[in-house]
Protein backbone atom coordinates (compact mmCIF):
# COMPACT_ATOMS: atom_id res chain seq x y z
CA UNK A 1 0.00 0.00 0.00
CA UNK A 2 3.11 2.72 0.77
CA UNK A 3 4.21 2.18 -2.91
CA UNK A 4 1.11 2.40 -4.13
CA UNK A 5 0.49 5.70 -2.08
CA UNK A 6 3.74 7.23 -2.93
CA UNK A 7 3.80 6.53 -6.62
CA UNK A 8 -0.11 7.77 -6.74
CA UNK A 9 1.22 10.54 -5.26
CA UNK A 10 4.20 10.96 -7.72
CA UNK A 11 1.62 10.50 -10.66
CA UNK A 12 -0.93 13.43 -9.59
CA UNK A 13 1.53 16.03 -7.92
CA UNK A 14 4.76 15.48 -10.46
CA UNK A 15 3.48 17.13 -13.24
CA UNK A 16 4.91 19.70 -15.36
CA UNK A 17 1.97 22.43 -15.03
CA UNK A 18 1.53 21.59 -11.60
CA UNK A 19 4.80 21.76 -10.64
CA UNK A 20 4.88 25.31 -12.54
CA UNK A 21 1.82 26.80 -11.20
CA UNK A 22 2.49 25.70 -8.06
CA UNK A 23 6.43 27.45 -7.76
CA UNK A 24 4.05 30.78 -9.41
CA UNK A 25 1.60 30.43 -6.24
CA UNK A 26 4.18 30.13 -3.88
CA UNK A 27 6.00 32.98 -5.55
CA UNK A 28 2.92 35.01 -4.81
CA UNK A 29 2.05 34.26 -1.46
CA UNK A 30 5.61 34.72 -0.46
CA UNK A 31 5.64 38.37 -2.33
CA UNK A 32 1.99 39.04 -1.24
CA UNK A 33 2.69 39.89 2.24
CA UNK A 34 4.16 43.53 2.50
CA UNK A 35 6.11 44.85 5.82
CA UNK A 36 3.96 46.95 8.16
CA UNK A 37 3.96 47.09 11.73
CA UNK A 38 3.88 43.96 13.01
CA UNK A 39 -0.10 43.61 13.75
CA UNK A 40 -0.98 44.77 10.38
CA UNK A 41 1.54 42.24 8.89
CA UNK A 42 -0.21 39.43 10.79
CA UNK A 43 -3.62 40.28 10.51
CA UNK A 44 -2.23 40.34 6.46
CA UNK A 45 -1.39 37.64 6.74
CA UNK A 46 -4.46 35.50 7.83
CA UNK A 47 -6.37 37.99 5.27
CA UNK A 48 -4.17 36.83 2.37
CA UNK A 49 -4.61 33.16 3.09
CA UNK A 50 -8.10 33.55 2.46
CA UNK A 51 -7.34 35.93 -0.28
CA UNK A 52 -5.29 33.03 -1.98
CA UNK A 53 -8.10 30.01 -1.38
CA UNK A 54 -9.04 30.58 -5.31
CA UNK A 55 -5.55 29.14 -6.25
CA UNK A 56 -5.54 26.55 -3.69
CA UNK A 57 -8.60 25.60 -4.98
CA UNK A 58 -7.42 25.93 -8.92
CA UNK A 59 -4.32 23.43 -7.59
CA UNK A 60 -6.50 20.84 -5.53
CA UNK A 61 -8.71 20.43 -8.57
CA UNK A 62 -6.22 19.80 -11.10
CA UNK A 63 -4.67 17.10 -9.31
CA UNK A 64 -8.35 15.37 -8.24
CA UNK A 65 -9.86 16.18 -11.53
CA UNK A 66 -7.50 13.52 -13.05
CA UNK A 67 -7.16 11.07 -10.64
CA UNK A 68 -9.76 8.44 -12.26
CA UNK A 69 -10.11 10.31 -15.80
CA UNK A 70 -6.84 9.96 -16.78
CA UNK A 71 -7.31 6.02 -16.06
CA UNK A 72 -10.27 6.06 -18.41
CA UNK A 73 -9.00 7.50 -20.92
CA UNK A 74 -5.60 5.97 -21.37
CA UNK A 75 -7.31 2.72 -20.56
CA UNK A 76 -5.41 1.71 -17.60
CA UNK A 77 -8.24 1.09 -15.94
CA UNK A 78 -8.06 -2.22 -17.07
CA UNK A 79 -5.16 -3.13 -16.46
CA UNK A 80 -5.62 -1.40 -12.74
CA UNK A 81 -8.67 -3.58 -12.21
CA UNK A 82 -7.39 -6.65 -13.55
CA UNK A 83 -4.98 -6.57 -10.12
CA UNK A 84 -4.40 -8.23 -7.38
CA UNK A 85 -4.91 -4.42 -5.62
CA UNK A 86 -6.49 -2.93 -8.42
CA UNK A 87 -10.27 -2.28 -6.55
CA UNK A 88 -10.13 -1.04 -3.09
CA UNK A 89 -7.15 -0.85 -2.60
CA UNK A 90 -6.46 2.07 -5.31
CA UNK A 91 -9.38 3.66 -4.17
CA UNK A 92 -8.06 3.97 -0.89
CA UNK A 93 -4.67 4.42 -2.33
CA UNK A 94 -5.47 7.26 -4.16
CA UNK A 95 -8.04 8.83 -1.74
CA UNK A 96 -4.75 9.10 0.85
CA UNK A 97 -2.68 10.41 -1.68
CA UNK A 98 -4.80 12.95 -2.89
CA UNK A 99 -5.22 14.12 0.60
CA UNK A 100 -1.64 13.89 1.50
CA UNK A 101 -1.07 15.88 -2.13
CA UNK A 102 -3.54 18.72 -1.71
CA UNK A 103 -2.58 19.11 2.30
CA UNK A 104 1.45 19.57 0.56
CA UNK A 105 -0.05 22.28 -1.83
CA UNK A 106 -2.29 23.76 0.49
CA UNK A 107 0.07 23.91 4.10
CA UNK A 108 3.18 24.66 1.32
CA UNK A 109 1.07 28.27 0.26
CA UNK A 110 -0.22 28.74 3.85
CA UNK A 111 3.26 28.06 5.26
CA UNK A 112 5.20 30.06 2.79
CA UNK A 113 2.82 33.19 4.16
CA UNK A 114 3.23 32.50 7.78
CA UNK A 115 7.24 32.64 6.91
CA UNK A 116 7.44 35.48 4.63
CA UNK A 117 5.31 37.38 7.61
CA UNK A 118 7.51 36.12 10.72
CA UNK A 119 10.28 36.26 9.07
CA UNK A 120 9.72 40.26 8.69
CA UNK A 121 9.88 40.13 12.52
CA UNK A 122 12.09 37.22 13.36
CA UNK A 123 9.31 35.27 14.42
CA UNK A 124 8.44 37.83 17.03
CA UNK A 125 4.95 38.50 18.66
CA UNK A 126 4.05 34.99 17.92
CA UNK A 127 2.02 35.35 20.93
CA UNK A 128 -0.82 38.59 20.29
CA UNK A 129 -4.22 37.75 20.35
CA UNK A 130 -6.31 37.74 17.22
CA UNK A 131 -8.47 40.63 19.25
CA UNK A 132 -5.54 43.03 18.42
CA UNK A 133 -5.46 42.35 14.36
CA UNK A 134 -7.91 44.59 12.77
CA UNK A 135 -9.03 41.17 10.30
CA UNK A 136 -10.38 39.65 13.99
CA UNK A 137 -11.16 42.93 15.69
CA UNK A 138 -14.78 42.36 16.18
CA UNK A 139 -14.20 38.45 17.18
CA UNK A 140 -12.70 39.73 20.85
CA UNK A 141 -11.42 36.01 20.62
CA UNK A 142 -7.89 35.55 22.77
CA UNK A 143 -6.80 32.88 20.32
CA UNK A 144 -2.78 34.18 19.64
CA UNK A 145 -1.22 34.16 16.28
CA UNK A 146 0.81 30.73 16.80
CA UNK A 147 -2.61 29.04 18.39
CA UNK A 148 -4.52 29.98 14.85
CA UNK A 149 -1.51 28.89 12.81
CA UNK A 150 -1.80 25.42 14.74
CA UNK A 151 -5.48 25.20 14.16
CA UNK A 152 -5.75 26.49 10.25
CA UNK A 153 -2.98 23.89 9.85
CA UNK A 154 -5.04 21.16 11.58
CA UNK A 155 -8.52 22.37 9.39
CA UNK A 156 -6.32 22.51 6.48
CA UNK A 157 -5.71 19.24 6.28
CA UNK A 158 -9.26 18.13 7.32
CA UNK A 159 -10.67 20.42 4.56
CA UNK A 160 -8.03 19.02 1.65
CA UNK A 161 -9.73 15.86 3.23
CA UNK A 162 -12.85 16.67 2.44
CA UNK A 163 -12.47 18.00 -1.04
CA UNK A 164 -9.98 15.16 -1.71
CA UNK A 165 -12.93 12.73 -1.49
CA UNK A 166 -15.40 15.36 -3.43
CA UNK A 167 -12.78 15.75 -6.31
CA UNK A 168 -12.08 11.82 -6.46
CA UNK A 169 -15.51 10.70 -7.07
CA UNK A 170 -16.31 13.68 -9.50
CA UNK A 171 -13.27 12.03 -11.41
CA UNK A 172 -14.68 8.75 -11.10
CA UNK A 173 -18.12 9.33 -12.38
CA UNK A 174 -16.74 11.58 -15.98
CA UNK A 175 -14.33 11.22 -18.49
CA UNK A 176 -13.09 14.55 -19.00
CA UNK A 177 -11.00 16.18 -16.49
CA UNK A 178 -13.05 19.53 -17.11
CA UNK A 179 -16.13 18.44 -15.37
CA UNK A 180 -14.76 17.19 -11.84
CA UNK A 181 -12.03 21.12 -12.02
CA UNK A 182 -14.95 23.16 -12.92
CA UNK A 183 -17.82 21.29 -10.25
CA UNK A 184 -15.22 20.74 -7.70
CA UNK A 185 -13.89 24.04 -8.03
CA UNK A 186 -17.66 25.65 -8.15
CA UNK A 187 -18.84 23.64 -4.91
CA UNK A 188 -15.27 24.75 -2.89
CA UNK A 189 -15.59 28.11 -4.22
CA UNK A 190 -18.99 28.99 -4.11
CA UNK A 191 -18.87 30.36 -0.06
CA UNK A 192 -15.95 32.71 -1.34
CA UNK A 193 -18.03 34.10 -4.48
CA UNK A 194 -21.56 34.30 -2.51
CA UNK A 195 -19.85 35.80 0.26
CA UNK A 196 -20.95 38.95 -0.17
CA UNK A 197 -24.05 38.25 -0.87
CA UNK A 198 -24.80 35.79 1.64
CA UNK A 199 -24.37 38.08 4.47
CA UNK A 200 -26.28 40.60 2.58
CA UNK A 201 -29.18 38.47 3.52
CA UNK A 202 -28.18 38.03 6.67
CA UNK A 203 -27.28 34.44 6.30
CA UNK A 204 -23.55 35.15 7.00
CA UNK A 205 -23.57 32.05 9.93
CA UNK A 206 -24.41 29.24 7.35
CA UNK A 207 -20.98 30.61 5.61
CA UNK A 208 -19.66 28.35 8.58
CA UNK A 209 -21.17 24.82 7.87
CA UNK A 210 -19.01 25.36 4.56
CA UNK A 211 -16.49 23.09 3.80
CA UNK A 212 -14.65 26.13 2.52
CA UNK A 213 -14.31 28.37 5.83
CA UNK A 214 -13.67 25.14 8.26
CA UNK A 215 -11.36 24.30 5.96
CA UNK A 216 -10.27 28.37 6.50
CA UNK A 217 -11.07 28.47 10.20
CA UNK A 218 -9.55 32.01 10.64
CA UNK A 219 -12.94 32.53 8.85
CA UNK A 220 -14.99 31.09 11.80
CA UNK A 221 -13.21 32.77 14.34
CA UNK A 222 -13.24 36.05 12.44
CA UNK A 223 -17.29 36.11 12.47
CA UNK A 224 -17.80 34.63 15.38
CA UNK A 225 -19.45 31.65 13.79
CA UNK A 226 -21.49 29.53 16.24
CA UNK A 227 -20.75 25.75 17.49
CA UNK A 228 -24.05 24.59 15.92
CA UNK A 229 -22.53 25.64 12.46
CA UNK A 230 -19.56 23.73 13.04
CA UNK A 231 -21.69 21.24 14.86
CA UNK A 232 -23.50 21.25 10.87
CA UNK A 233 -20.42 21.08 9.21
CA UNK A 234 -18.92 17.83 11.36
CA UNK A 235 -21.86 15.65 10.31
CA UNK A 236 -21.55 17.00 6.74
CA UNK A 237 -18.06 15.98 6.85
CA UNK A 238 -18.94 12.33 8.38
CA UNK A 239 -21.66 11.56 6.13
CA UNK A 240 -19.60 12.56 2.86
CA UNK A 241 -16.48 10.63 3.94
CA UNK A 242 -19.16 7.79 4.62
CA UNK A 243 -20.65 7.93 1.11
CA UNK A 244 -18.33 9.38 -1.03
CA UNK A 245 -15.45 6.90 -1.05
CA UNK A 246 -18.05 4.19 -1.73
CA UNK A 247 -19.76 5.99 -4.36
CA UNK A 248 -16.09 6.36 -5.93
CA UNK A 249 -15.57 2.81 -5.76
CA UNK A 250 -18.71 2.18 -7.57
CA UNK A 251 -18.32 4.55 -10.17
CA UNK A 252 -14.87 3.41 -10.68
CA UNK A 253 -15.96 -0.70 -10.63
CA UNK A 254 -18.61 0.33 -13.28
CA UNK A 255 -16.61 2.66 -15.74
CA UNK A 256 -15.06 0.05 -18.66
CA UNK B 1 -1.85 -27.98 -13.54
CA UNK B 2 -4.40 -24.75 -14.36
CA UNK B 3 -7.35 -25.20 -15.44
CA UNK B 4 -9.81 -22.90 -16.48
CA UNK B 5 -13.87 -24.03 -17.57
CA UNK B 6 -15.91 -21.77 -19.04
CA UNK B 7 -19.07 -22.92 -19.00
CA UNK B 8 -22.49 -21.33 -21.21
CA UNK B 9 -20.90 -18.12 -20.92
CA UNK B 10 -23.38 -15.19 -22.01
CA UNK B 11 -22.96 -11.27 -21.88
CA UNK B 12 -25.57 -9.36 -23.35
CA UNK B 13 -26.36 -5.93 -23.53
CA UNK B 14 -29.41 -4.83 -24.91
CA UNK B 15 -30.99 -7.91 -26.99
CA UNK B 16 -27.78 -8.21 -28.62
CA UNK B 17 -25.44 -11.33 -27.33
CA UNK B 18 -21.33 -9.95 -27.42
CA UNK B 19 -21.05 -13.66 -26.53
CA UNK B 20 -23.78 -16.43 -26.92
CA UNK B 21 -23.24 -19.83 -24.39
CA UNK B 22 -19.28 -20.22 -25.39
CA UNK B 23 -17.89 -23.17 -23.46
CA UNK B 24 -14.66 -24.11 -23.43
CA UNK B 25 -12.10 -25.66 -21.37
CA UNK B 26 -8.34 -24.31 -21.08
CA UNK B 27 -5.82 -26.04 -19.98
CA UNK B 28 -1.70 -24.86 -19.53
CA UNK B 29 -0.67 -23.76 -23.01
CA UNK B 30 -1.04 -21.44 -25.85
CA UNK B 31 -4.34 -20.89 -27.23
CA UNK B 32 -5.20 -18.17 -30.01
CA UNK B 33 -8.52 -16.44 -30.32
CA UNK B 34 -9.22 -15.82 -33.90
CA UNK B 35 -12.37 -13.82 -34.54
CA UNK B 36 -12.85 -10.64 -37.19
CA UNK B 37 -13.24 -7.03 -35.34
CA UNK B 38 -16.41 -7.36 -33.51
CA UNK B 39 -16.74 -11.31 -33.00
CA UNK B 40 -16.67 -10.98 -29.27
CA UNK B 41 -13.31 -11.77 -28.60
CA UNK B 42 -13.02 -8.64 -26.29
CA UNK B 43 -15.87 -9.41 -24.91
CA UNK B 44 -14.59 -12.78 -24.18
CA UNK B 45 -11.51 -11.53 -22.67
CA UNK B 46 -13.09 -9.12 -20.35
CA UNK B 47 -14.98 -11.90 -19.07
CA UNK B 48 -12.07 -14.33 -18.39
CA UNK B 49 -10.54 -10.96 -16.58
CA UNK B 50 -13.31 -10.42 -14.55
CA UNK B 51 -13.50 -6.92 -15.94
CA UNK B 52 -17.34 -7.49 -17.09
CA UNK B 53 -19.72 -9.97 -15.69
CA UNK B 54 -21.47 -12.68 -17.39
CA UNK B 55 -25.07 -12.24 -18.11
CA UNK B 56 -25.49 -15.95 -17.84
CA UNK B 57 -22.76 -18.75 -17.21
CA UNK B 58 -19.50 -18.80 -14.94
CA UNK B 59 -15.79 -19.60 -15.36
CA UNK B 60 -14.51 -21.71 -13.18
CA UNK B 61 -10.36 -21.98 -12.05
CA UNK B 62 -9.19 -25.06 -10.24
CA UNK B 63 -12.41 -25.91 -9.48
CA UNK B 64 -13.65 -22.58 -8.17
CA UNK B 65 -15.64 -19.83 -8.89
CA UNK B 66 -13.82 -16.79 -10.06
CA UNK B 67 -16.26 -14.63 -8.65
CA UNK B 68 -15.65 -15.95 -5.20
CA UNK B 69 -12.21 -16.45 -5.97
CA UNK B 70 -11.58 -12.54 -6.25
CA UNK B 71 -8.53 -11.14 -5.52
CA UNK B 72 -6.74 -14.93 -5.39
CA UNK B 73 -7.66 -15.38 -8.83
CA UNK B 74 -6.70 -11.78 -9.96
CA UNK B 75 -3.29 -12.70 -7.83
CA UNK B 76 -2.44 -15.12 -10.96
CA UNK B 77 -3.82 -13.23 -13.49
CA UNK B 78 -1.64 -11.22 -16.11
CA UNK B 79 -3.71 -8.71 -18.64
CA UNK B 80 -2.42 -6.66 -21.83
CA UNK B 81 -5.40 -4.96 -22.77
CA UNK B 82 -5.59 -3.74 -26.84
CA UNK B 83 -4.32 -0.35 -26.24
CA UNK B 84 -3.48 1.32 -23.07
CA UNK B 85 -1.70 4.45 -22.51
CA UNK B 86 1.23 5.64 -20.18
CA UNK B 87 1.33 8.40 -17.57
CA UNK B 88 3.43 11.05 -19.22
CA UNK B 89 5.45 11.60 -16.12
CA UNK B 90 6.64 7.85 -15.34
CA UNK B 91 9.40 6.55 -16.79
CA UNK B 92 9.27 2.52 -18.10
CA UNK B 93 10.78 1.44 -14.43
CA UNK B 94 8.41 3.33 -12.65
CA UNK B 95 5.46 2.29 -14.69
CA UNK B 96 6.47 -1.18 -13.84
CA UNK B 97 7.61 -0.35 -10.39
CA UNK B 98 3.61 0.63 -9.92
CA UNK B 99 2.10 -2.06 -11.53
CA UNK B 100 4.06 -4.07 -9.66
CA UNK B 101 2.64 -2.48 -6.64
CA UNK B 102 -0.89 -3.00 -8.08
CA UNK B 103 -0.23 -6.92 -8.11
CA UNK B 104 0.86 -7.02 -4.46
CA UNK B 105 4.47 -7.56 -5.02
CA UNK B 106 6.91 -6.37 -2.32
CA UNK B 107 10.09 -3.91 -3.42
CA UNK B 108 12.50 -6.57 -3.28
CA UNK B 109 10.56 -8.79 -5.47
CA UNK B 110 9.27 -6.43 -7.91
CA UNK B 111 12.93 -4.79 -8.07
CA UNK B 112 14.23 -8.60 -9.35
CA UNK B 113 11.28 -9.26 -11.50
CA UNK B 114 11.73 -5.41 -13.15
CA UNK B 115 15.28 -5.76 -14.10
CA UNK B 116 14.35 -8.88 -15.51
CA UNK B 117 11.42 -8.50 -17.55
CA UNK B 118 13.17 -5.12 -18.98
CA UNK B 119 16.12 -6.92 -20.07
CA UNK B 120 13.92 -9.32 -21.53
CA UNK B 121 11.98 -6.87 -23.68
CA UNK B 122 15.08 -5.45 -24.45
CA UNK B 123 14.18 -2.37 -22.73
CA UNK B 124 16.54 -2.12 -19.93
CA UNK B 125 18.86 0.45 -21.45
CA UNK B 126 16.19 3.03 -21.48
CA UNK B 127 13.97 2.16 -18.61
CA UNK B 128 14.86 5.52 -16.92
CA UNK B 129 12.96 7.46 -20.03
CA UNK B 130 9.61 8.54 -19.77
CA UNK B 131 7.70 5.83 -21.39
CA UNK B 132 5.64 8.39 -22.96
CA UNK B 133 8.36 8.96 -25.60
CA UNK B 134 8.66 5.76 -26.50
CA UNK B 135 7.89 4.74 -30.08
CA UNK B 136 4.28 2.23 -30.28
CA UNK B 137 6.31 -1.02 -30.31
CA UNK B 138 8.46 -0.10 -27.18
CA UNK B 139 5.14 1.08 -25.36
CA UNK B 140 4.02 -2.57 -26.28
CA UNK B 141 6.64 -4.16 -24.67
CA UNK B 142 6.34 -2.04 -21.26
CA UNK B 143 2.74 -3.37 -21.65
CA UNK B 144 3.95 -7.04 -22.01
CA UNK B 145 5.99 -6.28 -19.03
CA UNK B 146 3.64 -5.25 -16.69
CA UNK B 147 1.51 -8.28 -17.78
CA UNK B 148 4.01 -10.78 -16.99
CA UNK B 149 5.58 -9.17 -13.36
CA UNK B 150 3.67 -11.40 -11.32
CA UNK B 151 4.19 -14.13 -12.85
CA UNK B 152 0.57 -14.80 -14.25
CA UNK B 153 -0.90 -18.24 -14.10
CA UNK B 154 -3.48 -16.95 -16.71
CA UNK B 155 -2.16 -14.63 -19.56
CA UNK B 156 -4.80 -12.56 -21.45
CA UNK B 157 -3.65 -10.89 -24.02
CA UNK B 158 -5.26 -8.50 -26.54
CA UNK B 159 -3.54 -7.76 -29.86
CA UNK B 160 -0.16 -8.04 -28.42
CA UNK B 161 1.58 -8.11 -31.23
CA UNK B 162 0.52 -5.29 -33.29
CA UNK B 163 2.73 -2.49 -34.00
CA UNK B 164 5.68 -4.62 -33.30
CA UNK B 165 8.39 -5.21 -36.19
CA UNK B 166 9.28 -8.44 -37.46
CA UNK B 167 11.77 -8.85 -35.44
CA UNK B 168 10.10 -7.86 -32.01
CA UNK B 169 7.21 -10.14 -33.08
CA UNK B 170 9.40 -13.28 -33.38
CA UNK B 171 11.18 -12.34 -30.06
CA UNK B 172 7.88 -12.13 -28.13
CA UNK B 173 6.51 -15.55 -29.64
CA UNK B 174 9.69 -17.45 -28.52
CA UNK B 175 9.26 -15.64 -25.26
CA UNK B 176 5.40 -16.61 -25.20
CA UNK B 177 6.29 -20.52 -26.47
CA UNK B 178 9.32 -20.64 -23.50
CA UNK B 179 6.47 -19.42 -20.93
CA UNK B 180 3.56 -21.26 -22.12
CA UNK B 181 4.44 -24.43 -20.46
CA UNK B 182 3.26 -23.76 -16.88
CA UNK B 183 0.32 -21.41 -17.89
CA UNK B 184 -3.01 -20.83 -19.93
CA UNK B 185 -2.17 -18.27 -22.25
CA UNK B 186 -5.13 -16.42 -24.57
CA UNK B 187 -4.14 -14.52 -27.51
CA UNK B 188 -5.82 -12.77 -29.34
CA UNK B 189 -4.54 -11.26 -33.01
CA UNK B 190 -5.47 -10.84 -36.25
CA UNK B 191 -2.06 -11.57 -36.92
CA UNK B 192 -2.54 -15.34 -38.19
CA UNK B 193 1.35 -16.15 -38.38
CA UNK B 194 1.80 -15.63 -34.51
CA UNK B 195 -1.50 -18.30 -34.03
CA UNK B 196 -0.04 -20.54 -36.40
CA UNK B 197 3.75 -21.22 -35.50
CA UNK B 198 2.76 -21.49 -31.54
CA UNK B 199 -0.59 -22.00 -30.19
CA UNK B 200 -1.58 -25.12 -29.00
CA UNK B 201 -4.72 -24.69 -29.74
CA UNK B 202 -7.42 -22.20 -31.73
CA UNK B 203 -10.66 -20.85 -30.45
CA UNK B 204 -12.01 -19.24 -33.24
CA UNK B 205 -15.20 -16.87 -32.72
CA UNK B 206 -18.16 -15.41 -35.22
CA UNK B 207 -20.97 -13.30 -34.06
CA UNK B 208 -20.27 -13.71 -30.36
CA UNK B 209 -20.14 -17.57 -30.53
CA UNK B 210 -17.73 -20.54 -30.28
CA UNK B 211 -17.40 -20.70 -34.11
CA UNK B 212 -14.80 -23.73 -33.46
CA UNK B 213 -11.71 -25.04 -31.28
CA UNK B 214 -9.16 -27.09 -32.04
CA UNK B 215 -5.32 -27.77 -33.09
CA UNK B 216 -3.75 -26.95 -36.17
CA UNK B 217 -4.34 -30.37 -37.82
CA UNK B 218 -8.01 -30.75 -36.75
CA UNK B 219 -8.56 -27.06 -38.03
CA UNK B 220 -6.98 -27.74 -41.05
CA UNK B 221 -8.25 -30.85 -41.88
CA UNK B 222 -11.67 -29.28 -42.07
CA UNK B 223 -10.57 -27.43 -44.89
CA UNK B 224 -9.05 -29.85 -47.07
CA UNK B 225 -10.57 -29.68 -50.78
CA UNK B 226 -12.03 -26.45 -50.44
CA UNK B 227 -8.74 -24.60 -51.28
CA UNK B 228 -8.18 -23.96 -55.12
CA UNK B 229 -5.51 -22.84 -57.19
CA UNK B 230 -6.86 -21.29 -60.40
CA UNK B 231 -4.32 -20.45 -63.16
CA UNK B 232 -5.39 -17.81 -65.79
CA UNK B 233 -4.04 -15.88 -68.12
CA UNK B 234 -7.31 -13.59 -68.37
CA UNK B 235 -7.73 -10.60 -67.23
CA UNK B 236 -11.47 -10.59 -67.14
CA UNK B 237 -11.34 -14.00 -65.66
CA UNK B 238 -9.57 -12.44 -62.66
CA UNK B 239 -12.08 -9.85 -61.84
CA UNK B 240 -14.96 -12.73 -62.47
CA UNK B 241 -12.83 -14.75 -59.55
CA UNK B 242 -12.35 -11.87 -57.30
CA UNK B 243 -16.02 -11.30 -57.41
CA UNK B 244 -17.47 -15.00 -56.80
CA UNK B 245 -15.32 -16.39 -54.46
CA UNK B 246 -12.82 -15.15 -51.30
CA UNK B 247 -9.56 -15.20 -53.22
CA UNK B 248 -6.89 -15.82 -50.32
CA UNK B 249 -3.88 -14.80 -52.57
CA UNK B 250 -3.17 -13.30 -56.15
CA UNK B 251 0.14 -14.01 -57.68
CA UNK B 252 1.27 -13.13 -61.05
CA UNK B 253 3.57 -14.36 -63.34
CA UNK B 254 4.43 -13.37 -67.02
CA UNK B 255 2.21 -15.55 -69.02
CA UNK B 256 -0.41 -16.25 -66.54
CA UNK B 257 -2.18 -14.98 -63.00
CA UNK B 258 -2.65 -17.76 -59.66
CA UNK B 259 -5.26 -17.01 -57.32
CA UNK B 260 -5.49 -18.82 -54.51
CA UNK B 261 -9.42 -19.66 -53.24
CA UNK B 262 -11.76 -20.80 -50.58
CA UNK B 263 -14.85 -22.00 -51.78
CA UNK B 264 -17.14 -24.92 -50.56
CA UNK B 265 -17.41 -26.12 -54.07
CA UNK B 266 -14.81 -26.45 -56.82
CA UNK B 267 -14.71 -23.45 -58.81
CA UNK B 268 -15.74 -24.22 -62.57
CA UNK B 269 -12.78 -22.58 -64.55
CA UNK B 270 -10.32 -24.72 -66.74
CA UNK B 271 -7.25 -24.67 -64.45
CA UNK B 272 -8.59 -25.58 -61.20
CA UNK B 273 -6.42 -28.17 -58.78
CA UNK B 274 -7.06 -28.23 -55.12
CA UNK B 275 -4.12 -27.64 -52.76
CA UNK B 276 -2.99 -28.15 -49.17
CA UNK B 277 -4.86 -26.14 -47.01
CA UNK B 278 -2.77 -23.56 -45.36
CA UNK B 279 -4.06 -21.40 -41.65
CA UNK B 280 -4.65 -18.46 -43.19
CA UNK B 281 -7.27 -20.09 -45.87
CA UNK B 282 -9.37 -20.84 -42.60
CA UNK B 283 -9.78 -17.57 -41.79
CA UNK B 284 -10.76 -16.49 -44.94
CA UNK B 285 -13.05 -19.67 -45.68
CA UNK B 286 -14.77 -18.51 -42.03
CA UNK B 287 -14.65 -14.87 -42.15
CA UNK B 288 -14.60 -11.58 -44.57
CA UNK B 289 -11.09 -10.43 -45.94
CA UNK B 290 -11.84 -6.98 -44.70
CA UNK B 291 -11.04 -8.34 -41.72
CA UNK B 292 -7.76 -9.67 -42.12
CA UNK B 293 -5.25 -7.59 -41.12
CA UNK B 294 -2.17 -9.39 -42.23
CA UNK B 295 -1.59 -12.88 -42.85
Amino acid sequence: MGSLIKLELKKMLFKKRILIIWMGILFLSFISIRAFSMEETYADLFSKSYGLVPFMGILMFMIFSGAYTLEYNSNMSGIIKTTKNGRKSIVIAKSIASVIGASILNLSIFFTLCLSAFTKFKFAGLDIPLKNLWYFGNSESDITVIQMILIMTFTIVLGSFFFAQIGLFLSSISNSAAIPFVFGGLIMGLPYILEGFVKNMGLGKYLGATPLWTMMSCQLIRYKIPMSMIGIFIVIFIGAMTILPKLTYDSFMKNN
Amino acid sequence: MNILEIKNLTKTYGNKNANDNITVTLENGLYGLLGPNGAGKTTFMKQITTLIEPSKGEIIYNGKNIKELNEEYRAVLGYLPQEFGVYKNFSAQQFLQYVAALKGMNKKQAKNKIKELLELVGLYEVRNKAVDKFSGGMKRRVGIAQALLNDPKILVLDEPTAGLDPQERARFRNLLSQISKDKIIILSTHIISDIESIAKETIMIKDGAMLMKGNHKEILSGMEGKVYCIKTSNENEVMEIQNSYKVVNIQRSIDHVELRVVSDKMPRYENVEIIEPKFEDVYMFYFDLENTREV
